[in-house]
Formats: C-alpha cells, structure tokens, sequence
C-alpha cells in the first residue's frame, strides 16, 4: 500500500497536499522552536514563565540600590539577602498577576503613548530634547536590547496606569478628616501614682530554702565557662635564620637591576617647524627647506628663536610658548629630531634645518639633564633588605608547606613537628569561647577559638588545621586541657540569686498592692490615705505625644475609652521596671478640625491601602507557582 | 486504496473525486482563512480600540494634572459612551468622582460611582473600589441606612479591612460600642498596620470597666470658660 501512495503522490496533487501541510507549521508554534530550552523558572504565573536570569537581575539592582542608600553606613548586606530575594519576587510575581488582569480586562499600551513615555525620560535627553543616539547609547551601555528595554517600558507603563488610576481616586471627605482629628488630636484629663517596688525592700525576706530552691531550679544560669587551654606551635617569618647574603649576590642583583637605578637622560628644547608633511608637493617641500633655512639665518644673525618661532612655526602645540617644547626623554620625539638634539650642546641651534614626517625644523637645545645611576653604595642597603624578604618568603613557604605536613601526618601530637622545624611549642591559660582582650595573646584570635572549640580539637582530640593568624605567620593547636562547665558554687552566687529574687519579689508586692487598690476603689474613693507616700499626681491633659507623663501611662490611657460625668476609669499596668502605675481617667476631650493635616499624605495612605487590597484580590484569583529554591 | 491500472484511470479517478467533493472542500477552506484572519481582525481591533481608551485615559489624567477639568470631562464623557466595556473607562470615572469630592459636588461623584457599580466589567476590584468610596460619601452625609443597604451581602474577599472598618465607623454613629469593637477588630486582623483604626478601637475602651469616684485628692486643673470664670471640673 505505501508503495501505492508513494507513486500516487507525484504531479501536482502532491504539491497541493505538501503545501497544505506546510502552512500550519509555518504559521503555528513557531516560536517553540526558536526559544531557547530549558529555561531555570522562579515562579509561574497563570502559566507564565518567570525566568530566574530576570529575577537575578533584578536582585542585583535591589542591593545596588540598598548599597546606594546606605553607602555611608558600610551595611552588610549578605544577612538581609534572604529577604531581599523574597521581596524581589514577591514583586516579580505581583506585577505579573497585574499585569494579566490589566491586558485581560482591555487595558493596552500603543507605541504612540509609549514613545511620548520614553522621550520624556530624562536621561535620555540632551538640552531637555530626547536624542536617539544617547538613547541607544545608555542601553547598549547598560548591556539591554531596545526590544526588551521597549517590552520592560510598555509593561512598567500599563502598570502605573492601573496603580495611579487607583491611588489617585482616593479622597478623604470633611467627615473623615474630623472623625479623624477627633481621634488624632484627642486630649485625656488623668491622674497616676507610681507604686514604687523599692518601697517593699524592707519586707521582703529571702531564706536560705528560698536561695537553695532558686538556685536549683535556675541552675543553668550559674555556670561557669567551659574552659580549655592549648599547646601552640607558631611559626612566621621571624623563626628563619637571619639569612647571609654574600656581597658578590648583592651586586651581581644590583647589576640585573640598573635600570631601576637609573634616571634617564632628558633634553629640553625649542623648535620652529616649516610644515611639508607627506602630502606636500615637491616644489612645496623646497620652498618650505628654504623658508626654515632663512630662518637659521636670521637666527645665526641674531635674531630671537622665540620670536621667530611665535611668528612663523606651523607647530601650533609650541608656538604660543615660542616653541619651547618643555622636557622630553628619549624616545618621546620622531628619530631624526631625537637624532639632531643628541649632537647639540647646550644653547645650540641645529646648523642645518631636519627633516622630519612632518616638515622641516630648526631646533634650539636649551638644556639637558644627564643619565644619573644611582651608585651601588647608595642603595646598597635598600637591596640586602629586598634580597632577604624575597629569600625569607621563599623560605617561609617552603617550610610552611613542611610545618602543615607535619601537622596533618602526626595528628596526635605537636612534638614532631615541634622537633624536627626546631619550633618551641607554648601553651596557653585557661580561656572560654570568649577568647581573650589581650592583645598579645594568640587566644585573642577568633580564629585560633573556634578551632580550639572545635570538635576536632575538643572531642577527637586531633592537632587543629592550620591556622594563618597573621601574614607569614600561621599557628597549629591541640587540646591540652578543658574544663567542662561546672556548676558555680552557691557562695559565690548568693548575692546574686538574692538580688534576683528580690527583685521578684517586691515587683509582684507592687502589683499586688495595686491591684487590692483598684478592687477596692469602687467602695472607698480616696482608696491612697492609708498610704503616706503614695499620691495622686496633678490631673492633667496629655495628648498622645506627651512626653511629661510617662510613656506607658500616656498610651494606656488613651485604651481606656470615654467616661461619664463626673466618674473616672481606674485602670493599673506594669511599668518597664519593677514599679506598678495606677491611672485615673477623668475627662476626655476630643481633637478639634485638624488644619495642619497633610490630607494628601492621608489621601495616599488610603490609596495605598486600596490598591493594596485590590492586588491581594487578584493574586488570590491567579494559579501561582512558586518554584524558586529555598532561599 | 482501489488498485488502478494505468495513469489514464487514475487521473479520471482524480478528476471524479475532485468534481464530486471539490466544491466543499473549496468552501471549508474558504470558511477556515475567512475565520483565521476574522479571528485577526478582531484581536486587532479590540487592541486598537484599547489603544484608542488608553490614550484618552492619560489624556484625561494630564487633564486633570494641569487642572483643566472641563477637558477631562469632555474626554471622560467620550470614554463612557465610546469604551464603556473598558477598565479605563471605570477608571476615568473613579477619578472624576474624586474631583467631583474636591469642588463639593458629591451627588454627581455619587452618580458617576453608581454608573460604575452597573457596568459589567472584566475587573470586579474596581467596583470595589467604587463601592466602597461610594459608601465614604454616605457616611459623611450620615445617611447610615444607605451605606448598610451599599455594603451588605457583598462578598467582600481580600477588601475585609476597608468593609470591616465601614462597619465600625456606622456602628459608631448608630452607638453600638460592641458592634464597633468587633469590626475594628476584624479590620485590623486583616490589616494590622492601619493606626487610625487601631486608635479608633482603642478610643472604645475596654468592655470590662473599673468605674469609680473622682477622689477628692487628685487636683483637677482649673477651667477657664469663655467669660473668663475660673472654675474646677
């Protein structure tokens, strides 16, 4: 049968079909096959591809822009990296699900408004009038295709449409701003007495059982430190014999090195150029050689080369300064010119004019400073101390590589290495995970502490890696002794304990007193008169950002609703130390119109607040995938 | 497939087939390019007619940037009647109704904000927002039964803050402190940041009160009335 429709399938019915066949592939599904798999996605919005190449780029102008902020400040960001990614896509994946809803409901970009958006872009205007070129200039600078700089611009346009057509349409009416200023502006009328924990000091009385029972049950709060003490071998630069140079070395290395010894001949001169560069005729080339031999003339005659020079050089670099060139080394002038001025001497016009690339010129040598080579005995000294540093770092690393050999091999113990790199092991005090302040000691290393805490050190008992404390100075250690955390003796924490107990103690006396206070006061109004030095303060009218009561007063008191005539709310809270406040509510007056609101900065709240809402709405309608890694 | 002796048979064959079923086929793929580009034409269309809302939509907003409202309005009522199916349709009449607030003319920004809540539209958020700036008005002509007949049996999804804290500002004009308490509660579960809520539920008191006497020994700051008598509270 195929072969039947093999045969069959020639002429033009063939064609016909072929044809037929090719245009829904030309048509369709084009791009899958263009579009570069696999991509590595961050999320999927609706089906959409967020792709992790746009999410990193965008992480990376996140912390640009936190560094820019916070540049004085010399913030790390690596601890607030977790939550700037998940930020970052939380925007990534925000502006997608608006983006969606926005195309889905009829909302478009055309390329006239799109291109009146990116013309009115600052930086990419010259004399406030947009320029192509610095256009293209700045995103090919900024390594962004103009398709995809023209996608970005679109969406980020349709995006504001939609967040401003929703913020801006937020109002605040009269009403709101007096129910507000009511609330903002209120003023309460209140009284407070301080119920002072110290004045319970005296009764409290803290027994032995008491001490033994805290001390028991808070047993983890007095231990001492663990402890451990190290055997060290250090080695740095200082442990290498003092190395012998031999005086031959020295100077053969002082011969190798002469040109850095040595300050190079420099010549300063004038010159009067006669232009005939290559281009010049031959007949232009005799006329300008006769022009610049006249001048030597006149030169000869006695005439001023700076005159001269100001008048007729073609040079215009020099001809202003009279042709003075200033100082030039070799090999900074064309060969001939350097040529004709290595024969002058000093104040020298050149006899006949040279001939260079670029014309003819007659050169004055005004000065020269000679070759100077610093003689051997001069830097003698500066190259014995090269010498050593770079036989003494060689020296260093070869034995270092020796000294962490050692180290590893013999993981038991530092006496071979001690022994065989003839190094003095040390030991060192007792020190916790703390470390030590002084200076002078290598436990005041953080380095050398965490490798003494280590569990190598610690529990397997092993010499530590190699630990570079310093350059060319590294260190090795084991475990010599340790202390476990122990608990402290009661003695030595008594005080301590009593003092903390106390503190309890009279801090719950405060509140209980206040508390029997405020049951009592429904029955007995003047509920302070058993008490001497408790008093009623002064009433007086605290706004919400009084700062002559205390703080915590001031915001409790506002909790405490309205009161009715000539009655007060009583109301007792905990201050931050040990002390128990009781407040007296007695008026309240509500804020007056508030003219110095900024409405504008509530009429943005409010929008925020919606536009915020209207995009939790949508993200909940939208299918998202989150398939970021573990940040 | 039938076996065909010679070419000849086979092309008469052909021939046959063709003029029996040519002419449909011919319509069908007449039918499928007319749908093809007709499916084109409309796409085109409705982008081009999307274009055309979107740039009177910025129109409009510069408009009123530069404060020219009678041109906003002019654009705004070509917005309604021309693309009265589109989001900046809705959107232009939101911000108008905002001007409308500005020049105290709420019965026209009430009037552009029902014509928001009757459009069928694809973004049902808006009409959120509409309602919910519609029931502002209301509450700031203290016509408390509109706002509650506005905003029940609404199915208020992730808009619960603004609806919740609704609710609290009528239970307070109706004084049901209870009410109140449990909306501006259920405002701020949903959104804690919002501080004038927080200090409206805060302004409520507690439920459980201690009460009591002013005693005698707090020294009550002296009062001075508009005619200048001292007096004590």
């Amino acid at each position: 049968m195929l072969q039947n429709i093999r045969e069959g399938i020639q002429g033009w019915l063939a064609w016909v079909i072929v044809i037929i066949i090719c245009i829904p592939f030309a048509l369709w599904g084009i791009q899958e096959y263009v579009s570069p798999t696999p991509k590595s996605l961050v999320a999927e919005v609706n089906g959409v591809e967020l792709s992790e190449r746009d999410f990193q780029n965008l992480v990376r102008q996140r912390k640009q822009q936190l560094r820019a902020m916070f540049k004085d400040q010399n913030i790390d960001l690596s601890f607030m990296d977790a939550q700037i990614k998940k930020n970052v896509l939380e925007q990534m994946i925000e502006e997608q699900v608006l983006l969606q809803s926005a195309q889905n409901a009829g909302m478009r970009i055309g390329d006239n408004l799109l291109v009146r958006k990116i013309h009115a872009i600052p930086n990419f205007q010259e004399n406030d009038v947009f320029s192509q070129d610095r256009y293209e200039q700045l995103l090919s600078a900024n390594g962004m295709s103009k398709q995809k700089f023209e996608i970005d611009m679109r969406n980020a346009t349709l995006l504001e449409q939609l967040r401003l057509g929703v913020t801006n349409s937020a109002f605040v009416t009269d009403y709101d701003k007096q129910q507000r200023a009511a609330v903002e502006k209120q003023e309460r009328l209140l009284s407070y007495v301080i119920i002072p924990a110290n004045r319970f000091k005296a009764e409290v009385e803290i027994s032995d059982a008491d001490i033994d029972a805290y001390y028991k049950k808070n047993a983890s709060r007095y231990m001492t430190d663990e402890k451990v003490s190290v055997e060290y071998v250090e080695f740095s630069q200082k442990d290498l014999a003092d190395i012998k140079i031999k005086e031959e070395t020295i100077k053969e290395y002082y011969k190798a090195n002469k040109d850095k010894f040595k300050t190079p001949i420099q010549w300063k001169a004038r010159h009067i150029l006669i232009e005939a560069g290559s281009d010049a005729t031959d007949e232009e080339v005799k006329e300008a050689e006769k022009q610049a031999q006249d001048l030597l003339v006149k030169i000869n005659a006695g005439e001023s080369f700076e005159d001269l020079a100001k008048k007729f050089s073609d040079d215009f670099g020099s001809k202003k300064t009279g042709g003075d060139l200033g100082w030039f080394g070799s090999k900074t002038m064309v060969k001939p010119f350097e040529d004709a001025v290595k024969v002058l001497k000093v104040g020298e016009v050149s006899s006949v004019p040279v001939k260079t690339q670029f014309g003819f010129h007659v050169i004055k040598l005004e000065d020269i400073k000679p070759e100077v080579v610093r003689p051997f005995d001069d830097v003698r000294e500066d190259l014995l101390a090269d010498l050593k540093k770079e036989r003494a770092e060689s020296a260093f690393h070869g034995q270092a590589e020796q000294f962490a050999n050692l180290a590893f091999e013999n993981p038991n113990s530092l006496e071979v290495l001690s022994k065989t790199l003839n190094l003095k092991s040390k030991t060192t005090e007792l020190f916790s995970n703390r470390g030590s302040q002084d200076k002078d000691s290598i436990v005041s290393n953080p380095k050398v502490v965490k490798a003494a805490f280590s569990d190598a050190v610690l529990k397997d008992r092993y010499n530590s890696e190699v630990i570079q404390i310093g350059e060319q100075h590294i260190v090795v250690l084991r475990l010599k002794d340790h202390e476990p955390a122990k608990a402290k003796p009661l003695d030595e924490v008594k005080d301590e304990i009593v003092a903390a107990l106390t503190k309890e103690r009279i801090e719950k006396k405060a509140e209980s007193l206040g508390k029997k206070l405020l049951t009592e006061i429904k029955d007995k109004v003047d509920i302070l008169k058993d008490y001497e030095d408790l008093n009623w303060s002064a009433a007086m009218w605290a706004g919400r950002d009084d700062t002559i009561v205390p703080k915590a007063i001031v915001s409790e008191a506002f909790k405490l609703g309205k009161v009715s005539k000539d009655k007060a709310i009583y109301e007792g809270i905990e201050l931050d130390n040990e002390d128990y406040a009781l407040i007296a509510l007695l008026d309240v007056k509500d804020g007056k119109d508030d003219a110095e609101a900024d409405v504008k900065k509530q009429e943005e709240a409010i929008g925020e607040n919606e536009f915020k809402q209207f995009v939790s709405s949508l993200k909940a309608k939208a299918e998202i995938k989150d398939l970021s890694k573990p940040l | 497939m039938a076996h065909y002796e010679t070419e000849q048979e086979q092309l008469e064959a052909i021939k046959k087939w063709w003029k029996d079923n040519g002419s449909s086929i011919f319509i069908g793929i007449l039918v499928g390019v007319g749908l093809l580009f007709g499916w084109r034409w409309y796409n085109s269309h409705t982008d081009q007619q999307a274009q055309l809302a979107s740039n009177l939509y910025e129109n409009m907003q510069n408009s009123v940037s530069t404060e020219d409202l009678e041109n906003a309005e002019n654009i705004t009522a070509k917005l309604l009647t021309d693309h009265s199916d589109s989001p900046y349709a809705i959107l232009a009449a939101l911000n108008m109704a905002r001007q409308d607030i500005t020049k105290k003319d709420l019965a026209s920004a009430h009037v552009r904000l029902q014509w928001i809540l009757d459009q069928d539209i694809k973004l049902e958020e808006l009409k959120h927002i509409a309602r919910l700036h519609k029931a502002k008005l209301f509450l700031s002509e203290q016509k408390v039964a509109e706002v509650k007949k506005l905003i029940t049996n609404i199915d208020v999804g992730k808009f619960k803050a603004s609806y919740a804290e609704l609710t609290g500002d009528i239970a307070i004009i109706e004084n049901e402190t209870d009410k109140a308490r449990i909306a501006y509660t259920e405002a701020l579960e949903a959104d804690s940041t919002r501080q004038l809520v927080q200090m409206k539920l805060d302004n409520l008191g507690n439920k459980v009160q201690i009460q009591a006497q002013i005693p005698k020994s707090i020294i009550l700051p002296e009062i001075v009335d508009d005619y200048g008598n001292e007096s004590t509270l």
